[in-house]
């Protein structure tokens, strides 16, 4: 489909520690939501370069991010509808700086044109968790 | 239909056939209302949609870039959303940020309660109204999916 397979599978090289859990609903008739995930690589200028995508068939994914270096995470929804021959995208951007040790859970819920994604920050021994706050790219600070 | 000013909007939503308007109050203190704009806003709704659509041969594609504005006095807090269209056709007159296509504004009605109203375009527009009205009221987090 249109503009949604321009970059390459994402290389999740290394433990998993992103868990995507995904549920989509078009809701209406003949048409159907997608979800994928764009990861991108925060280089200076506040930029991101796109390292791969992951498709969030959902019920959950894994992956390997970076640790200790900050990446933007770009969720991506894709409605297509059989009864109005169109094709709809956007997109929802966050930064995230994985600590080494922590995993992360993201839940990512699309239902009738409102969208919800929460990403939890899981300390080792699930000693504690957080809510991680939305961060924009344009006010990255790395390093 | 462009509109450069956000009073120019809510006059012609108020009086037109096409417009949305809608009056809620809502059990949160303006400060609250306020933070979550703030925090909702440039999360949701400062993005890019692209619309695909048409027959295989002549598919077309739609690009709509949107500017949310929040303006927070002592007395009222405004959320604006502007949509300039980029594709297929960048209209002229459109602005920097485009055109307004959502107004709400939250004032007090004590120091509890705040009255939420809000301006849209009908068409379209339930899934915004939705999340700006639960954003006000505590009820929803997530976003309005625009390109809906």
């Amino acid at each position: 489909m249109v503009g949604a397979c321009a970059s390459s599978q994402y290389l999740s090289v290394g433990q998993h520690n992103l868990h995507v859990r995904t549920a989509t609903d078009a809701g209406e008739p003949l048409a159907a939501t997608r979800a994928w995930l764009e990861i991108q690589r925060v280089v200076p200028g506040c930029r991101g370069e796109v390292e791969g995508e992951v498709f969030l068939r959902g019920p959950l994914e894994s992956l390997h991010l970076p640790t200790g270096r900050l990446s933007n995470l770009v969720f991506k929804f894709r409605t297509s509808s059989l009864f109005w021959g169109n094709s709809a995208m956007t997109n929802y951007a966050t930064l995230i700086r994985p600590r080494e040790g922590y995993v992360y859970e993201a839940s990512v819920a699309y239902a009738s044109g409102l969208y919800t994604i929460d990403i939890l920050e899981i300390a080792p021994q699930r000693a504690s968790s957080r809510k991680l706050p939305r961060q924009d790219i344009t006010a990255c600070q790395l390093g | 239909m462009t509109t450069l000013d956000p009073e120019d909007f809510r006059r012609q939503m108020a009086s037109s056939p096409l417009g949305s308007v809608e009056r809620l109050d809502v059990d949160r203190p303006l400060r609250d209302v306020a933070a979550a704009f703030r925090e909702r806003a440039p999360a949701c709704l400062k993005t890019t949609t692209k619309t695909y659509g048409g027959p295989a041969v002549r598919y077309t594609m739609r690009v709509v870039n949107y500017t949310p504005t929040v303006v927070a006095t002592d007395s009222r807090v405004e959320l604006h959303l502007q949509a300039r269209y980029e594709a297929p056709i960048a209209l002229h007159d459109q602005g920097p940020n485009g055109t307004y296509v959502f107004v709400a504004h939250a004032t007090p009605l004590d120091a509890r309660r705040t009255r939420l109203e809000t301006w849209a375009i009908a068409m379209n527009s339930e899934g915004l109204r939705g999340a700006v009205k639960g954003w006000a009221n505590g009820s929803f987090s997530g976003c309005p999916d625009l390109s809906y």
